[in-house]
């Protein structure tokens, strides 16, 4: 039984280096580029099926290069069954 | 799971990023299966609802209903933290008795006090208050209206509520619940300083090394500020914290040094403390000689207690509570010298080792420390004392008014700052710290207001604890509660609150937004809006005040307390309210209605629709045709202004995550008396504490006094009472959400397992809590999160189906007139 | 068929709270105020382990296990001994929040943020007893469904 993990970030980047990084996340599997601005910042979304997975996600865009920061902002994830527990 | 649902999951994710890093919410993920437009959440900022530590909250709404929060990341207070209570704000205005219509009691199509409530329509409920106002103004005059206000009304309604009271009734009987939460603090301040409110502000979280909690929970109270000694303390190895109290309770998980005292007996260790830094020569003479006078105040001073009462009698100084005479520091050394650690520690029954751990904090010139009070000091007989003892030690060491050197004195309401104390809504106050017995203030009140000279009353009218005597009495005939839960709150019930509330003389007219034990005791129930179905702004405890817009509506009929204030003068012709010799002094006025003179007198009433710019609601300011906050707020800041209380203008309050005052060329201040830091202080004094007139601050000898009932053998038990974590105040508002009602559903008593065992009582059972004053049910708790000490219980408040309040004595602080709700005494029976 | 059912669901709670409380004391069992009611006993903790949908995503989820006697203080954080990252392998525990990593300042940090130290001031457990005034709050997907099936 697996689960579904999506979890969000804002990732700092040098403003100059803005579209090459975009481009580099985007060719992330399951990272998703949604927003940016010219400042530099890029929301970006990571989905897998553990949370090991958000993490190697993580750290790749940490480690690429004209990345300044990954800040995490938000984390969900639920299991893959049918019948989810209820709202009360 | 459905690809609905995930898209969903990511859609938050996506927007709770965007919304942190301050960018629109993008276009929902392209796998949606909804439109994006019907998805789209609206994301405003907004003050929390509760407590004095005024984290910023971010708001979402959808289809005019709250559907989420979270903490503002952006806010300096909480950056992005919230506690339990903040994180379900998005549902406490869905309670599903949400009142909706006025409700008056009726018999037979009439008003009857003795009728059942029936829903009647504003106007019917205007016309019948209108009708008991002018006919108590006739026969008794203005001594007979009176007005109970809160630290949870917003800044505008607090001052609204002051000019239609003090300009318009002309009557000072208006007093708010933050004479149960602050008085005591503001006393401190006026003593101390001249001045109200802290010197420093939250940034000394960050750089204190040392943290002493005097009789506060902060764990419980403060959350976000406790989160941020908890950040200091576990980050730093050197820092460390102390607490005191009467019982353990969740502050202590975090304690280097613990401290369980005696009740009162925070008079005896604050005095050995100063006794302690003078013996060991620790005194900052440099500081104290510059910027300090030693005075000796009044003892013997009483209790606030009936002029009847033995110990009222007893009281040598009962009318001069507040004087005090300068002495030199020679006498006050001495005065202090008998406060050794042998006797602190004998009186107090907190071991020697700890008082001395704690009192080297103090005098180490190289530690920093924060003092954190609230209610252990302020709910007190000698709560005015506390305040003036704490600030003692910090003016011995010069530890004041710099990073991390902070007396700060927390506040319980989230606007009991901004509202209750800066705009004077006390039945001795006006505007910035401004007195009604001055006739220098009064007549800059009545300049600011445009009236004529003689309109403010002059002699201050019934605090709070004297308002439920003199309903009873049947001196105050027709008074109106807001915004608060008073016949829950106050002490004594059976003996003053509800005989007064129902002696058939009296008219009370109670505005909530939901049914409270105060409404059930009431003749008029007023639905009022809430929280951010109003715009409004608030200033919180680091003296930061903020604003927010209205983000929805309120529901049927209910509307703001601000609209009903504004909208009941309106029932009012000058001449129904204001003396001849008054009218005569001013005949332009002669003919126009209350609310044209306090609410359209040019100032009020300046700024029209178009300056609304952000948010399209704002329902009090369509119906009025102006706009009516910023009318209000830029009146209110002119009394400030330039004299120690400077607001910015109001339009910048909603850019901001708040600011703190005083805001001089933009730039808020920090730490306050100091130079440097605050535009006020005087080139090259380095401090001056210029609310005293020679720029000095006062070092207070003051005694112990006991307290005004102790356990003897009949009521062998003190009782202590206060709150949780999970439910605000009385717990109106949480109890009807039902992951706040679940997490703690009910008041129990929490006591010392000896202490049930003695009693032949187990955990679970049902006992009685008795005192000389009446009696409340609960169940007894020996395993919860306050643990006591053998020989007191404590009891929450919140609970509205277990009033501990009808067991709790109405004693107060003579000087501030604060209700003692920490000490009683009781005993315990099974029921 | 499930749409039409939530509409229905979501005008009821319009429609019962729009209905005059004449009865003013519903948090009192209805009782006068010189009196009081029985006292319910003290209710246990719901301790089955499931899972509760939150309100809104940012909501810190309740604890649903039971939490008597354990310790979080300057010694231990018996939470953390289930919840950590370190720990959640073996325990099966739900992981804290990422965001649990994060300092005053947004930067992530290797530990727990000292500032979320003290989960149950977020945290709550819920006892077994019924709420006295039921809440009319409506999750943000009913919302969203009322107004996709509107606009269809």
């Amino acid at each position: 039984m697996g689960e579904y993990h999506v979890a969000s970030f804002i990732v700092r980047c040098r403003r100059k280096h803005l579209e090459t990084v975009i481009q580099r996340i985007q060719e992330i599997e399951d990272a998703e580029v949604h927003e940016h601005d010219p400042a530099g910042k890029v929301i970006v979304t990571a989905e897998g099926e553990f949370h090991r997975e958000i993490s190697t996600i993580t750290e790749q865009i940490r480690d690429m290069s004209h990345v300044v920061d990954v800040a995490a902002v938000y984390h969900e994830y639920e299991p893959e069954t049918e019948n989810r527990g209820k709202s009360k | 799971m459905t690809l609905d649902r995930r898209a969903f999951m990511k859609a938050s994710a996506i927007s709770a990023a965007a919304s942190a890093a301050g960018m629109t919410i993008p276009v929902q993920a392209t796998n949606l299966a909804t439109d994006s437009k019907l998805t789209r959440l609206k994301w405003d900022k907004a003050p929390c609802r509760f407590c004095g530590t005024g984290c910023s909250i971010n708001v979402a709404t959808l289809d005019n209903k709250v559907v989420a929060t979270h903490g503002d990341i952006k806010s300096p207070v909480n950056k992005g933290l919230n506690c339990v209570k903040g994180y379900f704000l998005s549902k406490i205005m869905y309670g599903q008795d949400r009142l909706q219509t006025p409700l008056m009691r009726m018999k037979n199509g009439q008003y009857d006090k003795q009728g059942e409530f029936t829903p009647v329509s504003w106007d019917t409920a205007f016309d019948t208050m209108a009708e008991k106002y002018k006919a108590a103004l006739k026969s008794k005059g203005p001594t007979s209206v009176g007005m109970f206000g809160s630290g949870q009304w917003t800044v505008m309604e607090g001052y609204a509520a002051v000019k239609l009271m003090k300009a318009g009734f002309r009557s000072n009987n208006i007093d708010p619940n933050a004479r149960h939460c602050m008085a005591s603090a503001v006393g401190g301040f006026m003593r101390t300083f001249g001045i109200d409110e802290p010197m420093g502000c939250y940034d000394d979280f960050e750089a204190a090394d040392a943290f002493v909690l005097w009789g506060s929970n902060m764990a419980e109270m403060h959350p976000i500020l406790w989160t941020r000694i908890t950040d200091r303390r576990l980050s730093s190895p050197h820092v460390k914290v102390a607490v005191l109290s009467t019982y353990t309770h969740r502050s202590f998980d975090l304690a280097d040094i613990p401290m369980i005292f005696e009740p009162q007996t925070d008079l005896v260790i604050l005095n050995f403390i100063a006794n302690y830094i003078i013996q060991n020569d620790k005194v900052n003479w440099d500081f104290v000689n510059k910027h300090t006078n030693f005075v000796k105040g009044n003892t013997d001073i009483g209790y606030g207690l009936r002029d009847d009462h033995p110990k009222q009698k007893r009281a040598k100084n009962a009318d001069k509570a507040g004087g005090f005479s300068p002495i030199k520091f020679d006498e006050y050394a001495k005065f202090v010298s008998s406060y050794t650690v042998e006797y602190a520690s004998e009186i107090s029954g907190v071991p020697q080792k700890r008082l001395l751990d704690m009192a080297k904090l103090y005098a180490d010139p190289k530690i920093k420390v924060m003092s954190l009070w609230t209610m252990g000091f302020n709910q007190h007989t000698r709560g005015v004392w506390c305040n003036n003892l704490i600030y003692n030690i910090h003016l011995l060491t010069g530890k004041i008014s710099e990073p991390g050197n902070s007396p700060f004195s927390l506040t319980g309401q989230p606007s009991a700052c901004g509202t209750a104390r800066e705009v004077g809504t006390f039945s001795h106050r006006l505007p910035a710290d401004m007195v009604v017995k001055n006739p220098k203030h009064r007549a800059i009140a009545e300049d600011i207001w445009r009236l004529p000279e003689g309109t403010v009353p002059a002699k201050p009218g019934y605090h709070a604890v004297l308002h439920n005597r003199k309903l009873k009495d049947g001196d105050m005939n027709v008074y109106w509660v807001q915004c608060n839960n008073n016949m829950q709150a106050a002490a004594n019930i059976n003996e003053e609150g509800l005989p007064g509330y129902r002696n058939p003389d009296n008219f009370i007219v109670v505005s909530d937004a939901y049914p409270t034990v105060t409404a059930q005791a009431a003749d008029l129930v007023l639905p009022s809006a809430m929280w951010v179905e109003k715009e409004g702004a608030y200033g919180n405890a680091e003296r930061r005040t903020q604003s927010w817009h209205q983000l929805v509506s309120a529901p049927g009929d209910a509307k703001s307390d601000l609209w009903q204030l504004m909208e009941f003068s309106k029932r009012f012709q000058i001449e129904d309210v204001w003396p001849k010799e008054l009218l005569d002094s001013s005949p332009e006025y002669k003919g126009k209605s209350l609310f044209d003179v306090l609410f359209q007198n040019g100032n009020v009433n300046k700024f029209g629709l178009d300056e609304i710019t952000e948010q399209p609601l704002n329902d009090e300011s369509k119906h009025f045709g102006f706009y009516v906050q910023k009318g209000l707020f830029e009146e209110y800041a002119t009394f400030g202004r330039k004299h120690g209380h400077d607001l910015a203008p109001y339009d910048r309050y909603h850019q901001e995550r708040g600011l703190r005052w005083p805001v001089v060329d933009g730039k808020e201040t920090k730490w306050r008396f100091k130079e440097g830091s605050d535009p006020y202080v005087k080139e090259g004094t380095g401090w001056e504490f210029y609310g005293k007139p020679d720029g000095r601050a006062l070092i207070f000898a003051l005694p112990y006094e006991p307290a005004a009932e102790e356990p003897d053998e009949e009521y062998d038990m003190w009782l202590s009472t206060g709150r949780v974590l999970e439910h605000w105040h009385s717990g109106s508002m949480t109890q009807r959400v039902p992951e706040l009602y679940q997490a703690i559903p009910d008041a129990l008593v929490y006591m010392h397992p000896d202490d049930a065992r003695k009693r032949g009582f187990r955990r679970g059972d049902e006992i009685k809590v008795i005192s000389r004053r009446g009696e409340m049910k609960s169940r007894v708790e020996t395993r919860g999160r306050n643990k006591p000490p053998k020989g007191l219980v404590f009891v929450p408040w919140f609970d509205a189906s277990r009033l501990i309040n009808k067991v709790t004595l109405d004693a107060t602080d003579p000087i501030s007139k604060q209700t003692d709700f920490k000490k009683c005494a009781v005993r315990l029976e099974k029921a | 068929m499930k749409t039409k059912i939530i509409i229905a669901v979501v005008f009821l709670s319009f429609v019962t709270g729009s209905i005059i409380a004449k009865d003013i004391a519903n948090l009192r069992e209805g009782a006068e105020l010189s009196e009081q009611s029985k006292t319910q006993v003290i209710p246990k903790p719901i301790v089955d382990d499931k899972k509760v949908t939150r309100n809104y995503p940012m909501q810190p989820p309740i604890i649903p296990h039971n939490i008597r006697d354990y310790q979080v203080d300057l010694n231990v954080n018996t939470c953390l001994t289930c919840h950590s990252r370190q720990q959640v392998g073996v325990t099966q525990a739900t992981m804290v929040s990422v965001t649990h990593y994060m300092d005053r300042e947004g930067n992530f940090l290797a530990n727990i943020s000292p500032r979320r130290y003290f989960c149950t001031q977020c945290h709550v457990t819920q006892s077994d007893t019924k709420p006295p005034v039921p809440n009319t709050f409506i999750d943000m997907n009913k919302l969203i469904a009322i107004k996709s099936k509107k606009a269809e």
